[in-house]
């Protein structure tokens, strides 16, 4: 499998999708609505195991990489909240922001070699950058669920959205947590140093430590959903200047060791 | 907002830690950097028990002191989880190059300092907290596992630093070595002795390298001698050394007959170990749990 045949599984995975989406729009059709979004998951999860097979390595070393997971795992998490709390616009929103990293691939298709530095060869790899890949995906959902409440509830939520929106980051919180973890069990591997403020890890502790603020925050002050939503959405920034924004920081270029 | 009794809210975490990065800052201009080589052994138990009694003795008064009880509340984890993202966001946006000045060495500048010890202390007090519920209720055990192991982690790791050993040692090829140096140059004695018998280097066909090995026999303190192999993400342990493929003669490259390998032994790694393992637990239980909880209008 090459690069190449990413845009075929990528339009049958969309199209798979978006059919799915419509029917959960309609209501009544919510087995249907999974099942069918549920086989573009399988395709385009397709594509991501025959790449690994033909890359030899998991497809996880470069930016193109790890939006495919990514676009995979909105997609999943999409499906989860879906089939949990029955939000009929979940499934549209989560296949329109898969789309959008789908595009950025097809757009900057970057270099997939074979080469894994000696670095990366390690058993830690694969769980470390799927975890976060999972936990960035689920995020992303608790990002649209503040946007909705934002933007449409307005003041009008009901205690479901709220309980949604915290599982949806208690979830993201768990995985973002494997995932620093798994790379300090890593980096104490490698070079023997568990932690040591490279730019990367510095700014995936301001994202852990901002979801972190929302939780206590939401504890703090259960009633105040407008401003737990803010710091939701500074979170959400912070988590894309950990993922790729790090990349056009003149601070992190100095130093960093993550920039690829 | 007195110390005692007026109860403290969230607002009031805010002032204070506004008062402490300040105080902070005064630090820095009085005493300079934070000069961490101070806390080497036995600075950092003695620390490491003050710290203790510290959390020990507001859990214990926190009935008679308003701010102790305020410390280990949410409304203080809040003003304290701020702070320290503030500060590290601070951190993260100013290329850190300790030339620079004090923004370019933030794990030395006072205030960044404070906000961690501000943190650690509220989620030691927390842990405490919920520890001293276990009994009542086993839904404690995930909050228990997320902020103890947090505690232990961030307490270990800044205490420990200081005993940290990580030294470099370069070996050529059919020689024997026994002393590593320092970052700053000075050599140690690290009681092994060690022989490298081939270095290989291979290259992908594009030239960029795809494996580095060491092929070594290290004698131990006892006198016994062990082969092995050290590669780039497997590491060797030998007499507590922890030893790393670190570098070659990169003029050289794939020929190079040079192997430099990194000696770490950190005394307090175990118990970094543990508290992530307990934060690893904790986020686990925490993802199957949730963190619900019944919303009052």
């Amino acid at each position: 499998m090459s690069w190449d045949s990413f845009i075929w599984f990528a339009a049958v995975s969309v199209i798979l999708w978006a059919v799915g989406s419509i029917l959960a729009w309609t209501g009544n059709k919510r087995t249907a609505a999974m099942s069918i979004y549920g086989l573009g998951i399988a395709v385009f999860f397709a594509f991501i195991l025959a790449m690994w097979i033909s890359l030899e390595r998991p497809p996880l070393r470069t930016m193109g990489e790890t939006r495919l997971w990514y676009s995979f795992f909105l997609a999943v998490a999409g499906m989860i909240v879906y089939s949990r709390w029955k939000y009929k616009w979940i499934l549209s929103f989560s296949t329109i922001m898969a789309l959008v990293f789908i595009i950025v691939n097809l757009m900057k298709p970057e270099i997939h070699s074979k080469a894994l530095m000696p670095a990366l060869q390690s058993p830690w790899f694969a769980p470390h950058v799927i975890v976060y890949m999972f936990s960035y995906g689920v995020l992303g959902a608790a990002t649209l669920m503040a946007l909705y409440i934002l933007i449409f509830k307005k003041g009008q939520e009901t205690s479901d959205d709220m309980v949604t929106t915290d599982n949806l980051v208690a979830t993201g919180m768990a995985f973002l947590t494997f995932g620093m973890l798994f790379g300090a069990l890593w980096a104490q591997e490698a070079w023997g140093t568990y932690w040591g403020w490279d730019p990367k890890e510095t700014w995936a502790a301001i994202t852990w430590m901002a979801y972190l603020l929302y939780i206590h925050f939401r504890i703090a002050r259960p009633k105040d959903h407008q401003t737990a939503m803010w710091i939701l959405l500074l979170a959400f920034i912070c988590l894309q200047i950990c993922w790729w924004g790090i990349n056009y920081l003149p601070s992190a270029h100095a130093t960093s060791v993550h920039v690829y | 907002m007195s110390l005692f009794s007026k109860p403290w809210k969230l607002t009031s975490g805010f002032i204070f830690g506004g008062v402490f990065v300040v105080a902070g800052f005064l630090l820095q201009i009085l005493s300079g950097p934070v000069r961490w080589g101070l806390l080497a052994s036995p600075v950092n138990l003695i620390l490491l028990a003050v710290f203790i009694a510290f959390i020990i003795i507001a859990y214990a008064m926190k009935g008679k002191v308003a701010f102790f009880a305020w410390l280990g509340s949410s409304a203080a984890a809040v003003p304290s989880i701020a702070c320290t993202l503030l500060m590290t966001m601070i951190m993260g946006l100013t290329a850190q190059i300790p030339e620079r000045g004090w923004l370019g060495n933030m794990i030395t500048f006072w205030p960044f300092v404070l906000c961690y010890v501000w943190m650690t202390a509220v989620v030691g007090l927390v842990a405490v907290n919920h520890i001293c519920r276990l009994s009542r209720s086993w839904k404690e055990i995930p909050a228990v596992l997320n902020h103890l192991g947090l505690f232990v982690t961030l307490v270990c790791a800044t205490l420990g630093s200081a005993d940290k050993q990580d030294l470099e040692m370069m070996l050529r090829e059919g020689g024997t070595q026994t002393v590593a140096s320092r970052e700053d140059g000075t050599t140690v004695q690290t009681g092994l002795s060690v022989r490298l018998n081939d270095f290989t280097m291979e290259t992908y066909p594009s030239g960029m390298p795809k494996r580095f090995a060491s092929d070594v026999v290290v004698t131990s303190k006892s006198g016994k001698e062990i082969p092995g192999v050290i590669e780039v993400n497997k590491p060797m342990e030998v007499d507590g050394w922890k030893m790393y493929q670190y570098g070659y003669d990169e003029e050289a490259g794939t020929e190079s007959t040079v192997s430099i390998l990194q000696l770490v032994k950190d005394p307090w790694l175990p118990f970094v170990y543990a508290g992530i393992f307990m934060m690893l637990a904790g986020a686990f239980l925490m993802m199957i749990v949730g963190f619900k909880r019944e919303e009052t209008k």
